[in-house]
């Protein structure tokens, strides 16, 4: 499996006072394709801000991060989050004035999906995550929490990005639900030579995924659990 | 153009928001187009008023000057005489490129000959009444020491004079004096005179200077008829009657005073008024006019009084487009500003999907857009029902106020004496109309210049706050949405 993005001392903090307090400190780590990672670690040790450095909404106070052996900083920021990540947020992210399906597409159309289909290639993908095509022309802020999970997800997963990044993906979802929006991700993974990281506080989600990296302060454990076998 | 698109499903899904929009835009637009249509319409009329009433520049002896500053002999001079402007001197002027018409006169008196001047029998009888010695006052002769019957008026051009152009005479038989019949022997006279001698076209009368005592014979041209009052002093002096004034040559005039070569006043009529002062720079460099002895002076006094109110419009108008722009680029910024600060997470989310920040830019330009459009096409249909009613009561406005700052009444009867005792012809005495309507109508350019005005506004004031936000990065925005 080939190397798709790597973090190299990379370190994070903020300023109190005169004082640094550091978030992340020299982390060094390697995210590899068709690989399904989980990201553990309890509130504060940087889960959050770590996705966010990795998916280029902000930026290292030090250290590099590599796409491809290329930096960041290189490639561009917004250029990165258009064309080579998907993000599926914690807080969704919705566009409230839009329908689901209005989102979905909206986020095939920033990052240049070309589909002959767009709108019935977005229906495919909101039924793919449980969403009906009623609930998938509502506007998107009279669906369940769990609804607009799936809707954000559906989102994330309709561009070519290699790399998918997700904070609590299933923290709204009901239990089946939440194991088949899982399968989902680890098949993106498996199936389709993605890199998918997720961060969550759930054990059973974590003890399936390939690559289980525990997050402390200040230090990162990374802990293989399975062998990938690419299909 | 998915921000296009995106832009259209916001204004379309945000009714409240956007409604608010259209009638600030639309309220806007409307005056902006107001302003601009009542300048236009203003700036048409005063071209139209230039073109039609143009300005004059009179050449005339300064005596003001001379009774100020001249030398004790010239002082004395310009009191009690006359102080001729050379021919040559007033017709050096004639060739500048601003000089549309001209005029000379050229006043004098004269005695009849073979004829009777109007109330010169009314006039002998009365002095027979009173007993005066017959012998001592010949007919048609005052005893004040003025002994002239007629007034003569010496012109270029008699269609110019004064009293045809304000309309108190007019021609009614015959031609009018013109520059070919410089120097011939030919007369334009009152019909009550001529009838009263049986005259018709082409009879010969004969007049008598008073300086030289010459006789000079003169067929008539021209038979004309006047409304000019006629004053109480015409009973004794004759001259005054208007009914007593003949027309004729500048040098038919000159051969009775005994002189050649000169004018009293010359008139030249200026093709726009805007260019008088040019003229009159222009005299004072390049012509070799005494300009101690003489002076040029404008009369534009009737398009100032025609053009005052509607300058003021103009004015005012101008003054609602600046304070209407700003004022709306500032209403317009601050609903934007409130708009996009409540849309401050959409942006970081559009930005976290990887949305360039000129989409964004170009979404909120394009949303205000789409309601401008429909604000814009609103004040097509109402603009010109707005600005012909604004317009016009603005002038009604300036009108009523112009009458109400005009001279008391009182003077009015001080002018009513002084009208019509001014020799050259002169238009200062003419009737003055004011311009009591506008014709006001939106043009293209105006539309234009809307539509500038308004995406100069729209793209200020939505650049202002959306830049001062897209400057974050969208972590920062989201984590503060949070």
């Amino acid at each position: 499996m080939s190397e798709l993005l790597s973090l190299q001392q990379v370190s994070y903090w903020y300023k109190q006072g005169s004082k640094q307090q550091f978030i992340l400190k020299n982390v060094d780590i390697t995210f590899e394709r068709s690989t399904f990672y989980t990201i553990v670690g309890p509130s504060g040790s940087g889960k959050t801000t770590f996705l966010a450095l990795i998916s280029a909404l902000d930026i290292p106070g030090s250290g590099k991060i590599l796409y491809e052996g290329t930096d960041l900083s290189k490639i561009g920021l917004t250029r990165f989050r258009n064309q080579y990540v998907s993000i599926v947020f914690q807080s969704y992210n919705l566009l409230p004035y839009m329908t689901a399906i209005q989102n979905v597409i909206t986020g095939m159309e920033i990052t240049g999906v070309k589909h002959q289909n767009k709108k019935q290639y977005a229906f495919d993908l909101l039924k793919r995550v449980g969403i009906t095509k009623e609930q998938a022309h509502q506007k998107v802020l009279t669906l369940s929490g769990g609804q607009q999970q799936r809707v954000s997800i559906a989102r994330a997963i309709s561009t070519p990005a290699n790399l998918i990044v997700a904070d609590e993906p299933t923290g709204n979802l009901d239990e089946e639900t939440a194991k088949s929006i899982i399968t989902l991700l680890q098949k993106l993974a498996h199936e389709e030579g993605k890199c998918v990281i997720v961060v969550t506080h759930d054990q059973s989600i974590a003890s399936n995924s390939d690559v289980k990296i525990t997050l402390t302060k200040e230090k990162m454990v990374k802990e293989r659990l399975k062998e990938v076998i690419v299909k | 153009m998915n921000f296009i698109k995106r832009a259209y499903w916001s204004v379309t899904v945000r009714k409240g928001k956007s409604i608010i929009l259209l009638v600030v835009l639309a309220v806007i637009s409307v005056f902006v187009l107001t302003g601009l249509t009542i300048q236009t319409a203003a700036e048409e009329s005063s071209i139209l008023a230039r073109q039609e009433l143009g300005g004059d520049v009179t050449l005339t002896v300064d005596r003001q000057s001379l009774v100020e500053n001249g030398v004790t002999e010239r002082r004395k001079q310009a009191m009690f005489q006359t102080i001729p402007i050379d021919i040559e001197d007033a017709e050096s002027l004639i060739d500048s490129e601003h000089v549309e018409g001209f005029n000379f006169y050229s006043a004098t008196s004269a005695m009849t000959n073979d004829f009777t001047a109007i109330g010169a029998e009314e006039r002998e009888e009365s002095t027979i009444e009173d007993g005066q010695d017959q012998g001592s006052i010949m007919p048609g002769r005052m005893g004040n020491g003025s002994n002239a019957d007629l007034d003569v008026q010496g012109v270029l051009y008699s269609d110019a004079a004064t009293s045809f152009i304000n309309g108190q005479s007019e021609i009614v038989e015959g031609e009018h004096l013109t520059a070919d019949d410089a120097g011939k022997k030919v007369t334009m006279v009152e019909g009550n005179l001529a009838s009263e001698n049986g005259w018709s076209i082409g009879d010969e009368i004969s007049v008598t200077s008073e300086e030289t005592e010459e006789s000079v014979t003169l067929e008539i041209k021209g038979i004309y008829s006047t409304s000019e009052e006629v004053p109480p002093q015409a009973e004794r002096i004759l001259s005054m009657n208007p009914y007593n004034s003949i027309y004729v040559p500048i040098e038919v005039a000159n051969q009775l005073k005994g002189e050649e070569g000169i004018i009293d006043q010359a008139i030249y009529y200026i093709n726009d008024p805007l260019n008088i002062d040019a003229f009159i720079e222009e005299a004072k460099s390049e012509s070799t006019i005494d300009f101690d002895t003489f002076i040029l002076n404008a009369n534009d006094q009737l398009y100032q009084q025609m053009m005052g109110p509607i300058e003021n419009v103009s004015s005012f108008s101008n003054k609602i487009v600046l304070l209407v722009t700003i004022a709306g680029s500032i209403i317009l910024g601050l609903i934007v500003m409130m708009t996009i600060r409540e849309r401050k997470y959409e942006m970081g989310v559009l930005l976290a999907i990887g949305e360039k920040r000129i989409k964004l830019v170009g979404q909120f330009i394009v949303e205000i857009l789409i309601v401008a459009v429909l604000a814009m096409g609103l004040s097509l249909i109402t603009g010109n029902y707005v600005a012909d009613a604004v317009g016009n009561q603005l002038l009604e406005q300036e009108l009523t106020a112009t009458e109400e700052s005009d001279e008391p009444q009182s003077f009015a009867k001080r002018r009513g004496m002084m009208g019509g005792m001014e020799a050259g012809g002169n238009i200062q005495n003419q009737d003055v109309q004011t311009i009591e309507e506008i014709s006001i109508g939106v043009t293209a350019a105006n539309i234009i210049l809307m539509v500038g005005i308004g995406l100069l506004c729209i793209i200020v004031s939505t650049l202002v706050p959306v830049l001062s936000i897209l400057r974050m990065n969208p972590k920062t925005i989201l984590t503060n949405q949070d």
